[in-house]
C-alpha cells in the first residue's frame, strides 16, 4: 500500500476557501498535504481525520522581508493552534486539528488587501509576462508564415505552434480577467460585511479544462514527434527538447538565485546571461565543424565508383535522368524524401546524380509541392518566384508543359536549367544540368488530371 | 471614496490597542482580547500580525522587547489618541441612539 500520492490540483492561489476545503476533504479521506511542487501536490497517508486548513499570505521572507518576521508570524499561528504545512508560491498553508480553531484570518478586508498585494507582485506579474511572451511568439510565427510559407504551411508542427500559442494566450488572458472579476466581487462582498467571494465553478471548470487541454496538446505533439519519420519533424523535436532542457536549467537557476541575497534585477540579468550561455550549444549546433571527411564506406545496397557511392538498385522516383535524356545511365544515385506534410499539402524532394562510363555527368533535382488550398498555393508560388535578384524567373510559354504557367530562371541574361512549373494543385521546382526534354518532364511531373494535355 | 486609514477602528483594531495599554506579546494579545470580550471577538493570528505591523508603521504602538520569537508591544501617545477618538465616536453613536430611541432596550 503506497503511503505517498501525487495529485494535480487545478486550484488558483486566490481560491483560498476552495483550497482549504479541498485539503480538508483529502484529510478526511486519509491523505494529508505534505508539499506543493511545480506540477503536482504530494499527499502522505494518515489516519482519516477532520483537519482544518487555511491559506494565508505570510510576511515575505528573503530579499524584501525578514525571516524573523516570518518566524514571529508562525509563532502567533502556533499559539492559535495552526501549524505551517507548506509554502505555495508566496502563500503559506496552515493546518489545525482543533475541533473549532480560531480562524487564521478574522479581518476579510485586510486579507483581501494582502492577497491582492501578493497576487500583484507574483502571480499576476508572471501571468502578464507569459501573456506577453505568447503574444510575441504568435506574432513572430505568423510573420514567419508569410515570409517562409513553404517551410511553414507544409509542416504540421509549425502549424500547430501558433494554435498552441493562441490557446495559451487566451488561457492567460482568461486567468487574469478571472482574477479581477473575483477581486471585484470580493471587494463588494467585504464592503457589505461579508467574506471573500468564492471562485466561481465556471472558472474552476475552465481552469481545469485549460490545463487538460494544454496537457493533451503536449501529449499529441509528443506523439506526433515520436511517430513521425519526417526529418523536419525530428529536427523540430530536437529543437523543442533543447528548448525544454534550457527552460528546465533556467528554472533550476531561478530557484537557486531566489535564495541568494541579490536584487531582482541582478537575478534577472544573471539568469538571462546563463540562459544565453546554456542556449549557445543549441543555437550554434549546425555551425560546428564536423569530423574531417573520410572515404565513404558503401552500404550493402551501394557500391564505390570513382570515389563516390552509387546505388546498386536505384529507387523509383517520378522523373529520372533516363526519362529526360532518353539514354541509359549505368551509374546512378537517387534520393526521394517527403520533407514536409500537413493538411495544406506536402513537399517531396527528389534528386538524381547520373554518370556514364566515360565520366559524362547529368544531375537532376526537383521539388514537388502538392497544395490543397488556393490561398496557400498563391502564397507559395509568389515565395518561390521571389528568388535571387541576380537570377530572376522569367515567364515562359506553359503550353509544352501542359501547365497554367511556366517560369525559367535567367542568369546574366541567359537561360538556366531552373524551372518553376505551375499546374493546378501542384508546383514543381525543377533543375537539371544537361540536355533534357521538356515533354518528358511534363509527362512525368504533371498531376494525373493534366497528364493527357502533356502528351 | 476610500476611508483614511485608522480614521475609524474595527473591533480587532480597537481591542488590540486597548490591550496594549499594558506591555503584551502577540500571544497574550490574542488571549486577552478573547477574555475581555468573553470570546465574542476572535482575533486570528494572521489578522493580528498584520495589524501590529500596520500600527507600528503608523506609530500607534512600539516594540518594547524582543526575546527569541517573542515580541512585546506597548501603545504610544498617538495610539492612545486614536483609541480615545474611537471611544468618543462610539459614545457619540450611543448618545445618538439614545436620543432617537429613548432609554428603551433594543429587542
Amino acid at each position: 500500500m503506497k503511503n505517498v500520492t501525487y495529485r494535480w490540483e487545478s486550484l488558483s492561489p486566490f481560491d483560498l476557501r476552495g483550497t482549504a476545503e479541498r485539503l480538508s476533504a483529502m484529510a478526511e479521506k486519509g491523505w494529508r498535504l505534505e508539499r506543493i511542487g511545480r506540477c503536482f501536490w504530494r499527499y502522505r497517508r494518515a489516519d482519516p481525520a477532520r483537519v482544518h486548513y487555511a491559506v494565508t499570505c505570510p510576511p515575505a521572507a528573503g530579499e524584501d522581508g525578514d525571516l524573523e518576521d516570518r518566524l514571529f508570524f508562525q509563532e502567533l499561528c502556533a499559539a492559535a493552534g495552526w501549524e505551517v504545512v507548506t509554502d505555495w508560491a508566496e502563500l503559506q498553508i496552515y493546518a489545525s486539528e482543533q475541533a473549532c480553531p480560531t480562524p487564521l484570518e478574522t479581518d476579510e478586508a485586510l486579507l483581501l488587501e494582502r492577497v491582492h498585494r501578493s497576487m500583484r507582485f507574483t502571480c499576476l506579474r508572471d501571468r502578464r509576462n507569459q501573456l506577453l511572451c505568447y503574444a510575441f511568439f504568435l506574432v513572430l510565427m505568423l510573420s514567419q508564415a508569410f515570409r517562409y510559407p513553404c517551410s511553414y504551411f507544409f509542416n504540421t508542427l509549425s502549424l500547430s505552434l501558433p494554435v498552441v500559442s493562441l490557446l495559451s494566450l487566451l488561457g492567460e488572458a482568461y486567468a487574469i480577467a478571472g482574477y479581477f472579476f473575483w477581486l471585484r466581487r470580493s471587494r463588494r462582498s467585504v464592503e457589505e460585511g461579508g467574506n471573500l467571494a468564492p471562485v466561481s465553478r465556471q472558472y474552476r471548470f475552465l481552469s481545469r479544462l485549460s490545463a487538460m487541454l494544454a496537457a493533451g496538446l503536449c501529449l499529441a505533439l509528443l506523439h506526433m514527434l515520436v511517430s513521425s519519420s519526417h526529418p523536419s519533424d525530428r529536427t523540430a523535436a530536437g529543437a523543442l527538447l533543447g528548448t525544454l532542457a534550457v527552460a528546465g536549467l533556467a528554472l533550476g537557476l531561478h530557484r537557486y538565485l531566489k535564495g541568494r541575497t541579490m536584487s531582482h534585477n541582478a537575478q534577472a540579468v544573471l539568469a538571462l546571461v546563463c540562459v544565453f550561455i546554456l542556449a549557445l550549444p543549441f543555437i550554434e549546433w549546425d555551425s560546428y565543424p564536423g569530423p574531417p571527411p573520410q572515404t565513404p564506406e558503401p552500404e550493402a545496397d551501394e557500391y564505390l565508383w570513382q570515389g563516390q557511392l552509387w546505388d546498386r538498385e536505384p529507387r523509383e522516383i517520378p522523373l529520372t535522368a533516363e526519362d529526360l535524356t532518353g539514354r541509359t545511365w549505368p551509374h546512378v544515385r537517387r534520393e526521394a524524401v517527403l520533407r514536409e506534410r500537413s493538411p495544406f499539402g506536402s513537399r517531396t524532394v527528389c534528386s538524381e546524380e547520373a554518370r556514364q562510363e566515360t565520366g559524362e555527368a547529368f544531375s537532376l533535382y526537383y521539388a514537388l509541392y502538392d497544395v490543397s488550398n488556393g490561398w496557400v498555393y498563391g502564397l507559395l508560388r509568389d515565395d518561390l518566384l521571389d528568388g535571387e535578384e541576380w537570377a530572376p524567373y522569367r515567364t515562359e510559354d506553359p503550353a509544352p508543359w501542359g501547365a497554367d504557367a511556366a517560369y525559367q530562371r535567367y542568369s546574366n541574361g541567359r537561360p538556366t536549367g531552373d524551372w518553376l512549373i505551375c499546374w493546378p494543385g501542384r508546383l514543381v521546382e525543377l533543375r537539371w544540368e544537361g540536355a533534357g526534354q521538356i515533354t518528358a518532364a511534363a509527362a512525368r511531373l504533371a498531376p494525373e488530371d493534366r497528364k493527357e494535355e502533356t502528351r | 471614496m476610500a476611508r483614511e486609514k485608522f480614521q475609524t477602528l474595527t473591533e480587532p483594531m480597537f481591542y488590540i490597542l486597548l490591550t496594549l495599554r499594558e506591555e503584551c506579546c502577540g500571544t497574550d494579545i490574542m488571549a486577552r482580547v478573547s477574555a475581555l470580550t468573553h470570546g465574542r471577538v476572535d482575533l486570528g493570528p494572521g489578522t493580528l500580525y498584520n495589524l501590529l505591523d500596520s500600527f507600528q508603521q503608523a506609530g500607534m504602538i512600539r516594540e518594547t522587547s524582543v526575546s527569541g520569537r517573542k515580541r512585546s508591544y506597548l501603545i504610544t501617545d498617538k495610539g492612545r489618541e486614536t483609541l480615545t477618538a474611537e471611544y468618543r465616536r462610539l459614545l457619540a453613536l450611543t448618545e445618538d441612539y439614545k436620543t432617537c430611541m429613548g432609554e428603551e432596550e433594543p429587542t
